[in-house]
């Protein structure tokens, strides 16, 4: 399944950037964009939020102590 | 004492608490070679003489008085112009921010200030961080001590330059997606890039909030572990910050490895390596073998993701913090510096939320994929040897920019999973160039990647070379 494209954050053109520079970012962006929209479709779910990340660090670390 | 060069900072240490050298005599001695050699290899933007020579004599005075003494008293320190030194001036290798006074001291810093330090200066650093060769535009390149023609290693150039040089004896550095590794393999020293929010990161100058990371840069593991032991107290001001207890790291130093299973993966990290990089691993591997470890085949899962996740992280975040200078200011940032922010703007929101709503699944996945039947992982630093600064500079950017992306190969996806690795000196190439081995392991496990590292100096003396400079 192809990732629907989402906006970006800025849109660089107003701000008086050159296609050639939004070209370049582009290009680095969107492989990126489409591997992580296809692990999040399969991988996430309600229970994952951002501040999991540091949760799951520190229990991990008690369990590797006990 | 004439010999100051011999010692690490684990002995400049145990020589002023013994009173065979004052802390003036090393500051001093620290303060004329940042000042000559320092200089020579672009390793400094600032130099604090005379309140460096103020603070070694008022802790000479100290010692004097009977008091006691912190394990870092007296000892030159110098670090990546990253921290905030209250009341002194702090770029971040930018034109942006020069002429700024940071008005407090980061708490690292001030950590160091407790443990006796003598904070002599600050030192030399890519363009907000944002280059793993020690690249800066505005300021000059960091010149590696082992050949200059060579790059040094960035983003925390300067502080792999002093220590390498002999110029202080130790620095903090900060890490992203390699920038303690990088320049700690390719000038020749170690250097431990630590868990995520292990160390608090308040008042340092941020580059992608979710990645960054302090940690200790110097000779041995032995040193790093003194440096961290000082500077991972939780800070409980700091919300970035672990409330997880830290340790005395210098007392897991016992030399033994045996019962310790290494994890050595194929797959990906030593894909495309370089002959003679891949003969250090080799020989690095037989001698922590020698030391009682055994070795178990890992391995690794989807690379390409973590690293994608990394990309899209650091570059928003960077983007977010640099979108009003970038856009009113923009001929002050380095093409190179600006081509690594600007896929920033390129991502939705919801990818963003995506890429670190999943860092708890995909870090548990890594352990879990990595660590299942060891205790650590034993991969390269860098899986190249060191390049020259014309091959990082010169040429069309895209390709500049791949070349230096290959640097980060083994280094950045860590940023992301914000497990702990420490690179350390392990040989030299027929081009009389530093090579390295990187460990890595579970969160927070720094006691036993710098325990596995100091047994294995114990064997070698690698990290004890010293670059042919004056």
């Amino acid at each position: 399944m192809t990732s629907v494209s989402f906006p970006a954050l800025v849109d660089l053109q107003p701000s008086g950037w050159d296609a050639k520079r939004i070209a370049a970012a582009v290009a680095i962006a969107e492989p990126n964009n489409d591997r992580i929209a296809q692990a999040a479709l399969v991988r996430l779910d309600l229970a994952d939020h951002i501040a999991s990340f540091g949760v799951w660090c520190d229990r991990q670390s008690r369990q590797d102590k006990q | 004492m004439n010999d100051l060069e011999q010692l690490d900072l684990v002995g400049v240490a145990d020589a002023i608490a013994q009173k065979r050298v004052s802390s003036q005599e090393v500051v001093a001695w620290s303060l004329q070679r940042l000042q000559s050699t320092g200089q020579d290899l672009n390793a400094v933007f600032r130099i604090d003489h005379d309140s460096a020579m103020v603070r070694a004599r008022a802790l000479d005075e100290l010692q004097a008085s009977g008091a006691a003494c912190g394990a870092l008293h007296g000892v030159p320190l110098a670090h990546k112009d990253l921290f905030g030194v209250a009341g002194r001036a702090r770029h971040a290798g930018s034109l942006i921010l020069r002429g700024q006074i940071a008005e407090r001291s980061a708490w690292v810093i001030d950590e160091l200030d407790a443990a006796g330090q003598v904070n002599v200066g600050s030192l030399h650093m890519a363009e907000f961080a944002l280059s793993p060769t020690g690249f800066n535009q505005h300021y000059g390149h960091g010149l590696n001590p082992w050949n200059r023609l060579h790059v040094c290693g960035g983003s925390s150039s300067g502080s792999g330059i002093a220590v390498a040089a002999r110029l202080v004896f130790g620095s903090l550095g900060t890490d992203t997606g390699g920038s303690i590794r990088h320049p700690a393999a390719m000038c020749g020293i170690t250097g431990l890039k630590t868990t995520s929010r292990r160390v608090s990161v308040a008042g340092v100058i941020p580059l992608s909030s979710s990645l960054d990371c302090v940690g200790p840069m110097a000779q041995s593991a032995h040193d790093c572990a003194r440096l961290l032991t000082h500077i991972s107290r939780p800070n409980p001001d700091d919300g970035l910050c672990t409330a997880v207890a830290n340790q005395d790291y210098e007392s897991a130093l016992d030399g033994d490895l045996r019962g310790l299973r290494i994890g050595v993966p194929q797959a990906y990290y030593r894909e495309q390596l370089d002959t003679e990089v891949e003969g250090a691993l080799t020989a690095s591997l037989n001698v922590l073998q020698a030391r009682g470890a055994s070795l178990v085949a890992v391995d690794v899962p989807d690379m390409a993701l973590i690293n994608a996740m990394m990309q899209l992280v650091m570059s928003v975040e960077a983007a977010t913090l640099h979108r009003q200078w970038i856009l009113s200011r923009p001929q002050d940032y380095a093409e190179q510096v600006r081509l690594r922010i600007e896929p920033g703007f390129a991502y939705s929101a919801v990818r963003y939320v995506e890429a670190l709503s999943l860092r708890a699944k995909l870090c548990a996945e890594y352990v879990q994929t990595c660590f299942a039947g060891c205790d650590l992982i034993h991969i390269p630093t860098i899986p190249v040897q060191t390049p020259s600064i014309a091959a990082t500079t010169e040429g069309d950017p895209q390709a500049v920019l791949q070349t230096i992306g290959r640097l980060t190969h083994a280094t950045r996806g860590l940023n992301y999973l914000g497990l702990p690795a420490i690179s350390v000196p392990a040989g030299l190439s027929t081009l009389g160039m530093p090579l390295s081995f990187q460990l890595v392991g579970r969160p927070f496990d720094e006691a036993l990647l710098l325990k596995t590292a100091d047994a294995y100096q114990r064997e070698t003396d690698w990290h004890r070379r010293r670059p042919p400079v004056q």
